[in-house]
């Protein structure tokens, strides 16, 4: 690339600007430097911006559609889950309560037994 | 009594006051004094004052390493050109002259093809392209003469690399076989990754503004480049000292290394001693810059970021960025590679390995040759002072641009955004995130900023490897 007047791709490496052209020269150079680099970096965190703003729509969407799903399924399973306890209930405390009472006749004397459970 | 004179010579006090090639008072000896001191500081901040240890202690011992006449740890010649052919009083010189000096008597022929003065030797590529000739030719010609070397199609000579990795094996001793990391440019890429297995990307995620501050804070280190053109240093030069103000060492190392070795010493002492002193630095530029009241606005919590996010982040970066800016690839790349390890959750041994034992291996190796490289010769001379003076300059530069961003944003915004974390974006994780964490604390204790300063502060990271891929694109 060349720059505006004299200063082109030949005198970037080692060469003394300052000596070897005029304050002017040098002065448009280092100024188109800083706003070429300035540019660029802004363009490239730009696209990211731009990239990661997508991220947020798709997925935050997503999420949201998780979430309502989520709130439809929830409370069918709670009805399932009340209604499996109701039915329960008893057999649970009798399971429980024999349980408790077998581990503990390990160590004390057993006055009963589950035999058997009904269904109601 | 010979022997014990003979030991004697062999001292590095007698090395340091008798010159010994010349025969005579060595008069430059007040310059070891003066290293000596200057180590002493640079021990002092990094045991004493805790700045930076890290990294400054491997580096001041370095330096100490290097500045021991007689010890010969460091043969920074190997790494230059001019060991291995340079013209000198119209004569060639250095390991492979009576090569070159073969090629010019046998291999072309015709001495008008020549250009020798006083201190440089170029082939006058433009004869043979008037004629015809194609400059992988002549090229082709050079090389079966000179092994080592390559010609460029200006007509320039070259040291190839693998001649100096050859003379560091042959000749050279362990410090000269640490420096190679940093001459092939492996030890950034190392350490960048383990800081991308390190960082934590969520904030700038959940905010991708925070990008724009990042972008922002890297104006010092154009603004340094345009300075220090000014102060006589060539566009390579000017280039590698303005990455200084993107405040992060690894980056102002494998820029320097490629652009200007020869400031390497100065440039990574001055970026490392002011990611030290961003604390001090920073505050008066960001109470300079912003009202009370911007300080004290309090940002809304940052929304919670998915998996998925993260793991595409490194990807997405990686392919954005190294696309458009390929120089930039050593740094982005292996800074996202360690990012991936740390969020997908299935490498964790190999995120472990990056973040700890890895780092902490590659930061002993590139802080001790380094430093190494900042001998007297080299360290003392006046653009030393030119260097901690543009450097310091880069940083407030790149300060006051996340500032005033930051300051923009907040307009712009209504008020939503604190300015005090565009500060941040001169990368320096996560230093710099603390200090704007601070200061805004300190107007309104119940302020916590710093998860929104992060955002910036890794941006930055990325904003200074782009800033530092424009630079080798241009003068590489």
């Amino acid at each position: 690339m060349n720059f505006l007047l004299s200063i082109t791709e030949s005198d970037y490496g080692t060469e003394n600007l300052i000596q070897s052209f005029g304050f002017g020269d040098v002065l448009t150079f280092g100024l188109q430097m800083l706003l070429i680099g300035m540019a660029t970096v802004f363009s490239v965190l730009c696209l990211i911006w731009i990239f990661l703003t997508v991220f947020k729509f798709v997925f935050q969407s997503a999420s949201n559609r998780k979430k309502e799903t989520k709130i439809v399924a929830e409370p069918v399973a709670a009805v399932e889950s009340a209604k499996i306890n109701t039915s329960n209930d008893n057999e649970i405390v009798a399971v429980i309560a024999a349980a408790i009472a077998m581990a503990e006749s390990e160590n004390t004397d057993m006055k009963f037994r589950v035999v058997s459970f009904k269904r109601k | 009594m010979d022997a014990v004179i003979n030991f004697l010579k062999t001292t590095g006090v007698y090395h340091m006051f008798w010159d010994v090639e010349a025969d005579k008072f060595n008069e430059s000896f007040w310059q070891y004094l003066v290293m000596y001191v200057i180590i002493g500081a640079l021990f002092y901040l990094a045991i004493v004052k805790k700045f930076e240890p890290l990294l400054l202690m491997p580096i001041a011992f370095g330096m100490l390493l290097a500045n021991l006449p007689g010890a010969n740890l460091i043969h920074l010649d190997f790494f230059f050109d001019d060991y291995y052919f340079a013209v000198k009083d119209g004569q060639f010189t250095g390991t492979l002259a009576l090569q070159v000096q073969s090629f010019v008597q046998n291999g072309l022929g015709y001495a008008d093809l020549f250009t020798v003065t006083n201190d440089s030797f170029r082939v006058n590529m433009e004869i043979f392209q008037s004629a015809g000739v194609d400059a992988s030719y002549v090229q082709s010609v050079f090389e079966s003469f000179v092994s080592g070397a390559t010609l460029d199609t200006d007509g320039y000579v070259h040291i190839k690399m693998a001649t100096v990795v050859s003379e560091v094996i042959n000749n050279g001793g362990l410090v000269d076989i640490l420096y190679l990391g940093v001459k092939l440019g492996v030890y950034p890429s190392l350490i960048f990754m383990g800081v991308g297995a390190m960082t934590d990307f969520s904030p700038l995620i959940a905010n991708p503004k925070s990008l724009l501050m990042g972008a922002g804070a890297q104006l010092g280190v154009f603004a340094a480049f345009f300075f220090a053109l000014f102060l006589g240093f060539s566009p390579m030069q000017a280039g590698a000292i303005g990455i200084i103000g993107g405040a992060d060492g690894p980056t102002a190392i494998l820029v320097t290394k490629e652009l200007a070795p020869e400031l390497l010493g100065a440039i990574a002492i001055a970026a490392y001693s002011y990611m030290a002193l961003i604390p001090i630095i920073q505050p008066p530029f960001m109470k300079l810059l912003t009202t009370e009241k911007e300080r004290t606005i309090k940002m809304s919590n940052l929304r919670p970021v998915s998996m998925v996010e993260k793991v595409l982040f490194p990807i997405l970066v990686t392919a954005i960025v190294c696309l458009i800016i390929p120089d930039a690839a050593p740094l982005v790349g292996f800074l996202m590679l360690g990012n991936l390890f740390n969020v997908s959750g299935v490498a964790d041994r190999l995120s472990k390995t990056a973040q700890n034992e890895l780092i902490n291996i590659v930061t002993i190796f590139l802080g001790v040759s380094v430093g190494a490289t900042a001998n007297a010769e080299n360290f003392l001379k006046p653009q030393t002072l030119y260097i901690i003076a543009l450097g310091l300059c880069a940083f407030i530069i790149s300060t006051c641009g996340g500032l005033l961003t930051g300051k923009l944003m907040c307009k712009l915004t209504g008020g939503k955004i604190n300015p005090l974390i565009g500060s941040a974006g001169v990368s320096a994780v996560p230093m710099a995130a603390r200090v704007a964490q601070d200061v805004g604390r300190k107007y309104d204790p119940s302020n916590f900023l710093l998860m929104h300063a992060m955002g910036p502060n890794v941006a930055g990271v990325i904003g200074s490897a782009v800033a530092a891929g424009v630079f080798l694109s241009f003068f590489r």
